[in-house]
């Protein structure tokens, strides 16, 4: 039981738990696209701040993370972020339904994170590197153990060294559970450019995968 | 299809993206390559080892941080906004509206102008008509006649 004074701070607490529950169950929300996107856009154009606040919810988990495996570090990703949900505040008015708005919205993403790596000539992350990733806020890490984070790491590490249009492909395909038509749609090119950017990211990763695999690294 | 055609349609085989021939057509293929079978293997092993990825949390501030960079970025562009700016969006309305002045007065002098000729014009045609008719003036016309009907009329008479 709680005393009457601690309330405002367990309610707190719980808000943020009911925020990072939502974001969670909302993360692969976007096969199931709502008719209510559209609308909510349409109000956004008309500057309908409390629309524009629904849509940032339901996509921001889904955004950061996309953000977060495409460019590869924690420090930029809610700056990238933010310019991503200002960019579709200013260019509501743009949208004309042609496709659905989580494809719109990811043409963005896609952009930034493009742009994001000819801005910051993306250097190879060295192992000091990864030690000193160790000590990053983890407020902004979704908790695991310790082995599971190494992992990760190595994961994220032999993602980052593929060629950008690769990663981001798979990105949006393994993590974000988009089909090779949509992201199609989302980087400008063909299904079957789409397939072989893929296949190659693929290929890339089980050389380097698989060894450390057999060497009990991962 | 050769082995290398199949082997580039894995990937795709494994994420569902190939077409149901195609489906049928590897399905049959690994039955007998020995090598694709291993690669589709490896394949899904990559895909396993993916699975192995960690993910950032949003913070519970972040809309309020968002909302708070649009609020400073409009409020940046109304100061912004240049006296060069002003005078700017203030010159074509500005301007119209001097048009619309100068064309009234000229047209109003121009109405000016016209009614002045044709006042002229009248006083010189009663002259040339008092003239030909050989009278001192339009008053000596006989009652009842065109000439004097005339003449009521210009004076305003009944």
């Amino acid at each position: 039981m709680h005393s009457g004074t601690s309330k405002p701070v367990c309610d707190t607490a719980l808000d943020t738990i009911r925020d990072y529950e939502y974001n969670r169950t909302n993360m692969n929300s976007h096969t199931s696209e709502y008719d209510s996107d559209a609308e909510l856009i349409q109000q956004v154009a008309k500057g309908n701040e409390n629309a524009f606040e629904q849509l940032v919810k339901k996509y921001q988990h889904a955004v950061f993370n996309t953000i977060y495996r495409s460019i590869g570090n924690y420090e930029d990703v809610e700056d990238v972020a933010q310019e991503i949900f200002i960019k579709v505040w200013h260019k509501a008015k743009t949208f004309k339904g042609k496709s659905k708005f989580s494809t719109w919205l990811y043409r963005i993403v896609v952009n930034h994170c493009l742009n994001y790596r000819s801005k910051h000539k993306q250097r190879l992350v060295s192992l000091d590197e990864l030690v000193e990733r160790e000590k990053m806020p983890q407020s902004l890490v979704v908790e695991v153990d310790h082995e599971q984070r190494r992992k990760a790491e190595i994961v994220r590490k032999a993602l980052n060294e593929l060629p950008e249009r690769q990663r981001i492909a798979l990105v949006l395909s393994r993590y974000e559970g988009r089909t090779y038509k949509e992201i199609a749609e989302m980087m400008g090119v063909s299904v079957s450019s789409v397939e072989s950017l893929i296949f190659r990211a693929k290929a890339s990763l089980k050389e380097k995968l698989l060894q450390l695999k057999g060497n009990g690294k991962i | 299809m050769k082995c290398s055609r199949i082997k580039r349609k894995l990937s795709a085989f494994l994420d569902g993206e190939t077409s149901e021939a195609e489906n049928r057509f590897i399905a049959e293929h690994l039955k007998s390559c020995e090598r694709c079978h291993k690669e589709l293997e490896e394949l899904s092993q990559v895909s396993g080892v993916l699975n192995v990825m960690d993910e950032v949390r949003v913070s519970p501030f972040f809309i309020t941080r968002l909302k708070q960079r649009i609020a400073d970025q409009k409020s940046k562009n109304v100061v912004r906004i240049p006296l060069m700016e002003w005078i700017k969006r203030a010159a074509l309305p500005a301007f119209a509206t001097a048009l619309v002045f100068l064309s009234f007065l000229g047209g109003s002098n121009l109405g000016k102008a016209i009614y002045q000729e044709q006042t002229e014009s009248i006083m010189t045609s009663d002259t040339e008509i008092v003239e030909v008719l050989d009278f001192a003036t339009l008053d000596e016309f006989p009652e009842g006649s065109l000439g004097w009907a005339y003449n009521n009329l210009l004076v305003g008479g009944e």
